[in-house]
């Protein structure tokens, strides 16, 4: 009995190596029919999410799709939820590319979309316009751009402003490193000191998310720092913030990333986050007065999305498609969007620091300015009318 | 049905579902063949919880960190290029995963149920920190776990899958049928009673946490051979907890019920999806579903296995086969237990005091008392379940010091007052497992015949208390000792169960070559069935003798017999 | 070296009174209830919901509570309806499958939006060592307290605790007496989620407040009450505030910070195993 059953799972180890070949994994591409599918991986659900990102995406593909489509096609935009599961983000992945046909991916917004799929996008030959790419993956693929700055050079450019603007000549880092973010922090770290040729006072990267951070904050406080770093995402940075606040720490300055530059960061720490810096990677959407961002402003408060970085980003990477795949000639497949996103001449935006590129480089990370804003009586006030170029390269 | 009968069945079933898995790889999708693989994987992984929670019933919150560390050695191997591919890899993810197992493994050793569930919980937990803080070999360098060649495509790599699943389920089936594998099923009732049996109880645990181990590092290496990238999250505690709730609401400790457990994580997820729902509810669903097959005590793949019975038909009942008498194993002569100046403190309080006790071998020795005379507290210390003081000798050997396993090993059994007879085992499996000899089914007729009509495919969890008794005393003794401790085996049953017992027991020593240690409070069995009385009283022997001039000692109706039976 | 010390005196005391709730529970209802903080959570969330709405503090903190108490309460009522002769390791498994619910039903609730958490002890007491220490920490420290000498008075002096101890202990022996435990079981369920959230509203302002990681501050709960052997309340008390301590002092020292979070699992692990050293079997007899 037991050889039998053995001889069949042999026989069947014997079947799997003949006859398998993959077929090539082309969508379900029907020329005619009108209609051009886009697809997006991202955190609608689960611990951190980034549901902006495609919500403005698709304000953008149907405010074009009421204006006619591209040359006559409408465009179908399909959002997947990978819920911050990275089984769930490889399932989506699948769906969209080998099942749903999606001729590219634009506006994903997700802690691991770009480490889970990066391979399988570069396999399947589509390329992936990241609205909020986080994971360093994200910026060392030949198949995704993201239009963000990234938390690492967001990271650079903070160092840089805290010690060439603000001119503070002990500079402190605190990291919270989540996953196989440590080494791209680390080339943050390594670029900025070739750059400036000085050296962080305090480079502490062991804060975990659910830690008290009363010890970090007294660390900082007792190494002297006169400027911290810190790469925590909302609830991180509030209760840091908070701890601050509650142990009386002054005279340092507080830089934060992109994360928590949100309206719910400003009204949960009010008063207790007075002169907290934070870096914006696109024009400060809180900045009312600002006219680049009034197409993007009408837009969103049309289509009823919430004015976030996020938003901005989708808004970008949906914009950045919609202008590209309208200069392809002839049909729009998974093949020719490929090739007109690989031979892209660089896209100027005024909501941007540095042009977009995609082009057929090894790895991207295109957006490198940031405009610094801070937190002045209980809402983001921009402190850097003009962008602040990040001089050096990272990798 | 006959062996060679159930061996065609099972063979023609194996290679339905090999051409079932061949046709879904060359029929399905591109993307319902990636859904499989990951039905499949998973399916791996809760079959790593059958073990160890759904046979071995030991709380394990750690099984998404043994994958992790299964997927990390991988990438490491893929990393350093190590030749061979996955084909070689995947038993190395299998074997790093295995110190880690016993690493937790050795806590368990004194830590059971809730302890070792926390303890488990905080492994995964620091795992998960330790990972998150160091990522995946490779990872930083972009670099993807590669596959072999024969395995590159999709469809490829989803036979390899199923294949290893299969060989997974095959090997977890045949362990199942043994000794060894019995050994698990009965952990989770009693550790007392598998150590009754002479299991080695640190020896099981250890070994189902090893074995559970591997399984579960093999399905991380599958996953990285899946996914190429991996992250910290694939692993995270959550991960853990909710395989935990799937393996138990599915019924993980049978190959089907890991495969439908893969299935539902995958289907409810892609359903949640098609109709927009957001995914957390699929967690939710777990949840609910686990409640519920804890409310039942059984999964799903156990309500199938029993919806099936049901349509197969009752079994029909056994009648008692009539006793066959065989030659006698051994001619045994001697002494077969000598216990000197044997004392038991509980603290302050003596249970027993500087006892003596000799029981000749080939005989049945009654030892009586009243409640609290320190009975069961003298079984627990010659057996090695309690500490004592004092000389144990089973014929000629000396056990002093010698734990309880290696006792019954060395041929010394007892049963148990209480109810211990591994509920999850069939009557046979039961008695092999006893036993610790190779039975046949003629042995077992033999053994059982006279005694109690059961037949040994029935589970034990479907007969009732006094049946489950008998089957255990016929279990000690099938195991052929030198001395069979029989602690109250009377008790609860009824007066013609009691009558056959007595003579069952009488020819016992000769068919088994045994002698026995009776502790019963049925006097009238007592009589007729030993040779030889000790009388127990406030921790001490006070009596000894054949039991006509014990019964009528002044001393034993004193103390024992009470003032009534004197009148 | 002091200074780490002080400031892991607030995490201490969030880790002693989690901790002495897991204990008392597992020694009135016989459960490690591993939901324990994702009912507080639960409880932090719905305040916040209802400060939202332009409830003052003081009413929404109530609410907090209230729904603290009746998530609790579900979860006792689903233990008390189908578990109630079952064995602590059964129980423990059920609140495994309860706490990955309260998890997902809270994500689909609330979502991961950051809240807006008043702190009600954020005014500072003194400063020690140089370290600023607000009400929440001796609040939360004498919350602990009153935990572990309620728990005390109930099971010592009354006769409810009696019969509650029974329950745990002996649950169909009890039934057969004809004690009736189902009701004050539930109220107990209740009274533990109350209190959890209680904690919590303590604690979420000062730290991440995201849905997962309140929930998992079970993972040092369950190491506080693991010093205490899960039924001895002293010890559970002096290990959660070993444990902040001792967080504390490492996040100041360079060797162990990386792994600092492990080293109190390790040393807990080691502490149970010898406290343990002399039990082998699996029952008494």
């Amino acid at each position: 009995m037991i050889a039998s059953r053995t001889l069949s799972v042999l026989l069947l180890a014997a079947l799997a190596g003949c006859g398998l070949a993959d077929t090539p994994t082309t969508g379900r591409d029907a020329p005619g029919t009108g209609v051009i599918r886009v697809g997006a991986v991202s955190s609608l659900s689960g611990p951190v999410t980034f549901p902006d990102s495609s919500a403005a995406a698709k304000a953008v593909f149907d405010r074009v799709n009421e204006q006619g489509g591209i040359n006559g096609q409408k465009i179908e935009y399909l959002v997947a939820d990978d819920k911050g599961d990275p089984a769930a983000a490889a399932q989506a992945a699948r769906d969209l590319v080998t099942n749903q046909g999606v001729v590219l991916l634009a506006g994903s917004a997700s802690l691991l979309d770009c480490a889970v799929n990066a391979p399988f996008y570069v396999q399947s030959a589509i390329v992936a316009v990241q609205g909020t790419g986080v994971d360093p993956t994200c910026f060392e693929s030949p198949a995704i751009s993201p239009v963000n700055t990234g938390p690492y050079l967001n990271m650079a450019i903070n160092m840089y402003y805290a010690s060439e603007v603000l001119k503070r000549d002990k500079v402190c880092m605190f990291l919270a490193i989540l996953g196989n973010t440590n080494d791209a922090y680390g080339g943050a770290v390594q670029s900025w000191s070739k750059l400036t040729g000085k050296k962080l006072t305090l480079d502490d990267r062991t804060v975990k998310p659910d830690s008290d951070p009363t010890p970090f904050v007294l660390r900082a406080r007792s190494a002297g720092c006169q400027a911290v770093l810190y790469n925590g995402t909302e609830p991180m940075a509030i209760a840091w913030m908070k701890v601050v606040k509650q142990q009386n720490v002054t005279g340092i300055d507080w830089l934060l990333t992109t994360a928590p530059y949100t309206e719910a960061v400003a009204k949960a720490l009010g008063p207790d986050g007075e002169g907290t810096y934070a870096n914006a990677e696109f024009e400060p959407f809180t900045d009312a007065g600002s006219a680049v961002l009034k197409d993007w402003r009408e837009l969103m408060a049309a289509k009823k999305v919430p004015l976030t970085s996020f938003g901005q980003g989708g808004y970008l990477a949906a914009t950045y498609v919609v202008d590209t795949l309208k200069g392809i000639k002839g049909a729009i497949t998974r093949e020719s969007a490929a090739q007109a996103f690989k031979a892209l001449k660089p896209i100027e935006n005024p909501l941007v620091g540095t042009a977009y590129e995609f082009g057929a480089a090894a790895k991207h990370r295109s957006n490198r300015a940031g405009k610094i804003v801070q937190l002045r009586g209980g809402a983001w006030q921009v402190v850097t009318p003009e962008w602040v170029r990040y001089p050096g390269t990272l990798g | 049905m006959p062996p060679a009968d159930r061996a065609v069945r099972w063979g023609l079933a194996v290679l339905a579902l090999a051409f079932l898995a061949y046709g879904m790889a060359t029929a399905l999708p591109a993307y319902w063949v990636f859904l499989a693989m990951s039905a499949v994987i998973s399916g791996v992984l809760l079959q790593s919880l059958g073990v160890i929670a759904g046979q071995a019933g030991m709380v394990s919150l750690c099984q998404a960190a043994f994958a992790a560390i299964g997927a990390w050695s991988t990438a490491q191997l893929n990393l350093w290029g190590v030749p061979g591919g996955l084909y070689v890899w995947l038993p190395l993810a299998g074997l790093a995963a295995v110190p880690f197992g016993l690493l937790i493994g050795l806590p368990a050793l004194r830590l059971r149920g809730v302890h070792l569930a926390i303890v488990t919980l905080g492994f995964a937990a620091t795992v998960d920190i330790v990972l998150a803080a160091a990522s995946f070999p490779g990872v930083d360098l972009g670099l993807s776990v590669g596959r072999p060649a024969g395995l590159s495509s999709e469809r490829q790599y989803f036979l390899f899958c199923v294949g290893v699943f299969a060989l997974v389920a095959v090997a977890l089936a045949v362990v199942r049928r043994t000794r060894f594998g019995a050994t698990w099923r009965a952990l989770r009732e009693s550790e007392r009673a598998t150590a009754a049996a002479g299991t080695s109880v640190p020896g099981a645990k250890l070994s189902a946490f090893a074995v559970s181990s591997f399984i579960a590092g093999l399905s991380g290496a599958l996953l990285a051979g899946q996914l190429g990238m991996l992250l910290a999250r694939n692993f995270d505690p959550g991960q853990s907890l909710t395989a935990y709730a799937v393996a138990v609401m599915a019924g993980a400790h049978h190959a089907e019920g890991a495969l439908i457990g893969g299935a539902l994580g995958v289907l409810v997820a892609e359903l949640l999806r098609r109709f927009g729902i957001p995914q957390q509810w699929a967690n939710v669903v777990f949840a609910v579903g686990a409640i519920q097959a804890f409310t039942q005590g059984a999964g799903i793949s156990d309500a199938l296995r029993a919806a099936l019975r049901r349509r197969g038909g009752r079994r029909l009942p056994v009648a008692p086969v009539p006793l066959v008498d065989k030659a006698v194993p051994q001619a045994a002569t001697g002494t077969a237990l000598l216990i000197t100046g044997l004392s038991v403190r509980y603290g302050q309080v003596a249970a027993v005091q500087d006892v003596g006790l000799e029981v000749l071998a080939g005989s049945v020795h009654g030892l009586v008392g009243p409640n609290g005379a320190g009975k069961s507290s003298l079984v627990d210390a010659i057996t090695g379940f309690t500490a004592c003081t004092g000389a144990v000798e089973l014929a000629g050997h000396d056990l002093n010091g010698r734990p309880a396993h290696l006792r019954a090993r060395a041929g010394l059994r007892r049963t148990f007052q209480q109810d211990r007879v591994p509920t999850g085992l069939t009557a046979g499996e039961y008695l092999r497992f006893a036993a610790r000899r190779p039975l046949t089914a003629r042995d077992l007729a033999e053994a059982l015949g006279d005694l109690v009509a059961v037949d040994p495919g029935r589970t034990i969890a479907d007969l009732d208390v006094g049946t489950r008794r008998l089957l255990e005393v016929a279990g000690a003794l099938l195991a052929r000792p030198a001395l069979a401790v029989l602690d109250e085996p009377a008790a609860g049953l009824g007066h013609a169960e009691t009558e056959r017992l007595g003579r069952w027991l009488r020819a016992a020593p000769e068919r088994f070559g045994c002698a026995v240690l009776l502790i019963e409070h049925d006097l009238d069995l007592v009589r007729a069935v030993c040779s030889r009385v000790s009388v127990m009283d406030f921790g001490r022997v006070i009596a000894e003798g054949p039991p006509a001039e014990v019964f009528a000692d002044p001393r034993v109706l004193r103390a024992y017999l009470g003032e009534e039976v004197t009148a | 070296m002091l200074q780490g010390l002080v400031s892991g005196l607030a995490a201490g005391g969030t880790y002693a009174a989690l901790g002495l709730l897991l204990t008392a529970m597992y020694r009135l209802t016989a459960t490690v209830n591993l939901a324990v903080a994702a009912t507080g959570m639960a409880g932090v969330y719905v305040m916040a919901a209802l400060a939202e709405t332009g409830l003052p503090y003081g009413m929404a903190a109530v609410g907090g509570v209230a729904a603290g108490a009746l998530t609790s309460a579900g979860c006792g009522a689903v233990m008390v309806r189908w578990f109630a002769g079952s064995g602590a390791q059964l129980r423990t498994a059920v609140s495994i499958a309860q706490l990955i619910g309260i998890i997902a039903l809270a994500y689909i609730l609330f979502g991961d939006t950051p809240r807006v958490l008043w702190n009600p002890a954020g005014a500072p007491v003194g400063t020690l060592a140089g370290v600023v220490v607000t009400w929440g920490t001796p609040a939360l420290i004498a919350l602990a307290v009153l935990i572990g000498g309620g728990t005390h008075l109930l099971l010592a002096r009354t006769s409810l605790g009696l019969r509650l101890r029974a329950m745990a202990e002996r649950p169909v022996t009890t039934e057969l007496l004809g004690i009736g435990t189902r009701g004050p079981a539930v109220a107990l369920w209740g009274a533990a989620g109350a209190l959890a959230a209680l904690v919590l509203l303590l604690v979420a302002p000062v730290r991440s407040s995201d849905i997962l990681s309140l929930s998992m501050l079970i993972v040092p709960a369950c190491a506080a009450a693991l010093a205490g052997g899960l039924t001895r309340l002293p010890g559970a008390l002096l290990g959660g505030l070993a444990l902040g301590l001792l967080e504390g002092l490492l996040a100041g020292s360079a060797a162990v910070r990386e792994y600092r979070d492990a080293v109190p699992f390790a040393a807990i692990l080691l502490l149970l195993l010898w406290s343990r050293r002399g039990e082998v079997w699996d029952a008494a007899r």
